[in-house]
C-alpha cells in the first residue's frame, strides 16, 4: 500500500453517517478546496480518528487510497475546535450557516485561501456570540462573505453620482448599490451613519469580532434585508441553517 | 439489465438501506431467492406488519406495541429518574448496560441546522411536558458527545431553566483501555474539565 497523502490542514466543515460504521467527512482544505472522504469504522471504533472528526475544527489531515469513488481518510489530528463543550444552539446555528455559506463558495480541487481564513473568522466569532447580539454577527457574516465572494457593493460611492455616501444613504432597490441623500427617492429606509461606518470597517478589515460586536443592532433591519437578498441570489439552493438562523433570530 | 426484473427491483428497494451499496443489495437479493421460498414468504410478512404492529409509546416515544412501551409500562422502573437520548439505539445501548433502571424519553434526532433539524421536529415539548407532569427528581441528558449533542444538551437546559429538577450531563472523557499518550487533546482537555475528586483535605 502506498503511503499516506498529506492534505494539511483543514475545516471540518459537515460530518454525516455512512452505513452502520462510517462517515463521510466534508473537509475545506486551505490548499484543495472542498473534499469529501470516508473516515472508516469512524462511528464504531474511536481508535484511529478518536474525538478529532468534530465538526467545526481545524484538522490536519492525511489522506489513504480507497478502492471507492471517494478518498480515504488514513490519519487525522485536531489542530483547535471552535465549539467546546457548552455550545450553545445560537452558536450552533450560526456556525452551521457560516458552514454552508463556505461550502456553496467553495469547488472541490481549487485552493481558496481567503475563504479558508474567512471561515476561521466565522467560526471564531460564533463561538464567542452571547445572547442579543446574533443580528449583527449575521449581518457581519453575510457582508464578510459577500466580501470574499467579489459581490459586496461599493460602500464608498453612490452608485448613481458617484458622490460620497454619508448619512441618510439608502440601498438600490435592484440591490447593486447605495444611492447617497439626493439620488435617494420614495420612503425607502435610511441608513444611518454609525451602520454605514460598520459596514465599511467590516468591508476593509474583514470579520473583526471587534467590529461585528459592535454594529448597532437598532437601524439594521433595512441593510439585513438586501444583503440578505444579495447572499440569496448568489447562493444556488436555499441553504438549510438559514432556516434555523431565522428562528433563532426571531427568538433572539 | 441483466438479471430478472423481480431481483431487480428487490436490489434496488434493498440498496435504500443505510450501508447497504447496489452491490450488496443484488448479493442480497439473491441470497433471498436462494433460501426456502418460505423464508422470503416470512420476510414480507415481516415487513408488511412492521407500520401497523409498531407505533410510538405516548409517554417516552420509544417504539411500542401498545400505547405504552414495555419500559414505561414495567412498575419495577425508577420513575424518578428520566433520561433524555436521541434515538432508539442508544436506548438500546443504555439498556444493554446494564447500569440504568429508570425511564427514558427519546428525541428522534439532534438539533442539527445543516440537516434542517430543529426544536419543532424533536420531542422537546412533549418532553417538557411531561417533567411537569411527572415531576423527575433527576433528568440525565445523555445526548451524544458532539457539538450537535452538546447544543441539543444545552438548549434542553434552557428550556429547563426555572424547572425544580436536577438536571445532569453524562460524563465524558477517557474510554476504558486508552493510553493518555495516544488521546486526542479536545476528548482529553474533556477529561481533564470533568474530573471527580477522590478525597478531599
Ligand atoms: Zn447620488
Ligand atoms: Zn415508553
Amino acid at each position: 500500500m502506498s503511503s499516506p497523502t498529506s492534505l494539511g490542514s483543514c475545516l471540518c466543515v459537515r460530518v454525516q453517517p455512512l452505513g452502520d460504521a462510517d462517515l463521510i467527512v466534508t473537509l475545506l482544505s486551505a490548499e484543495l478546496g472542498r473534499v469529501d472522504a470516508v473516515a472508516k469504522s469512524a462511528r464504531s471504533s474511536r481508535k484511529r480518528f478518536g474525538g478529532s472528526l468534530r465538526l467545526f475544527s481545524e484538522l490536519d489531515v492525511n489522506l489513504g487510497h480507497g478502492r471507492g469513488r471517494l478518498p480515504v481518510l488514513a490519519t487525522t489530528s485536531e489542530r483547535r475546535a471552535w465549539l467546546g463543550d457548552s455550545v450553545g444552539y445560537d452558536q450552533l446555528c450560526l456556525a452551521s450557516y457560516a458552514a454552508e455559506l463556505a461550502l456553496c463558495a467553495s469547488q472541490p480541487e481549487h485552493a481558496d485561501v481567503p475563504l479558508y481564513l474567512w471561515l476561521c473568522d466565522a467560526w471564531s466569532l460564533a463561538a464567542g456570540s452571547v445572547q442579543g447580539v446574533l443580528r449583527p454577527l449575521r449581518l457581519a457574516i453575510d457582508v464578510t462573505w459577500l466580501r470574499v465572494m467579489g459581490l459586496l457593493p461599493d460602500l464608498e460611492a453612490c452608485v448613481r453620482c458617484g458622490a460620497h455616501l454619508d448619512e441618510g444613504a439608502v440601498w438600490a432597490h435592484a440591490g447593486q448599490g447605495l444611492l447617497c441623500r439626493n439620488c435617494a427617492e420614495g420612503s425607502a429606509q435610511r441608513i444611518g451613519l454609525d451602520v454605514l461606518l460598520g459596514l465599511r470597517a467590516l468591508s476593509a478589515r474583514g470579520l473583526d469580532a471587534e467590529v461585528a460586536r459592535h454594529l448597532p443592532s437598532a437601524g439594521l433591519r433595512s441593510v439585513e434585508e438586501r444583503v440578505a437578498q444579495l447572499v440569496a441570489q448568489a447562493v444556488s439552493t436555499p441553504l438549510r441553517s438559514a432556516v434555523a438562523l431565522r428562528a433563532a433570530l426571531a427568538n433572539d | 439489465m441483466q438479471l430478472p426484473q423481480a431481483i431487480e427491483r428487490l436490489s434496488s428497494l434493498l440498496a435504500r438501506l443505510p450501508g447497504v451499496g447496489e452491490r450488496s443489495a443484488q448479493r442480497l437479493a439473491l441470497h433471498i431467492l436462494k433460501q426456502e421460498p418460505a423464508y422470503a414468504e416470512a420476510l414480507s410478512g415481516a415487513l408488511a406488519g412492521l407500520h401497523s404492529g409498531v407505533r410510538f409509546c405516548e409517554r417516552c416515544h420509544h417504539r411500542a406495541t401498545a400505547n405504552l412501551c414495555g419500559i414505561c409500562s414495567n412498575p419495577h422502573r425508577d420513575a424518578s429518574l428520566l433520561c433524555v437520548v436521541e434515538d432508539v439505539p442508544d436506548l438500546l445501548a443504555l439498556e444493554r448496560s446494564g447500569e440504568y433502571q429508570g425511564l427514558y424519553h427519546v428525541l428522534h434526532g439532534v438539533l442539527s441546522p445543516l440537516r434542517g433539524v430543529g426544536p419543532r421536529d424533536l420531542t422537546l415539548e412533549a418532553l417538557v411536558r411531561r417533567i411537569d407532569a411527572e415531576a423527575p427528581a433527576e433528568v440525565i441528558l445523555a445526548t451524544s458527545i458532539s457539538v450537535e449533542g452538546e447544543a441539543t444538551a444545552s438548549y434542553i437546559q434552557s428550556l429547563l431553566r426555572n424547572r425544580p429538577v436536577l438536571l445532569t450531563r453524562i460524563a465524558s472523557g477517557v474510554p476504558q483501555g486508552t493510553d493518555l499518550e495516544y488521546l486526542d487533546q479536545g476528548t482529553l482537555g474533556r477529561a481533564l474539565r470533568a474530573r471527580h475528586s477522590l478525597l478531599r483535605p
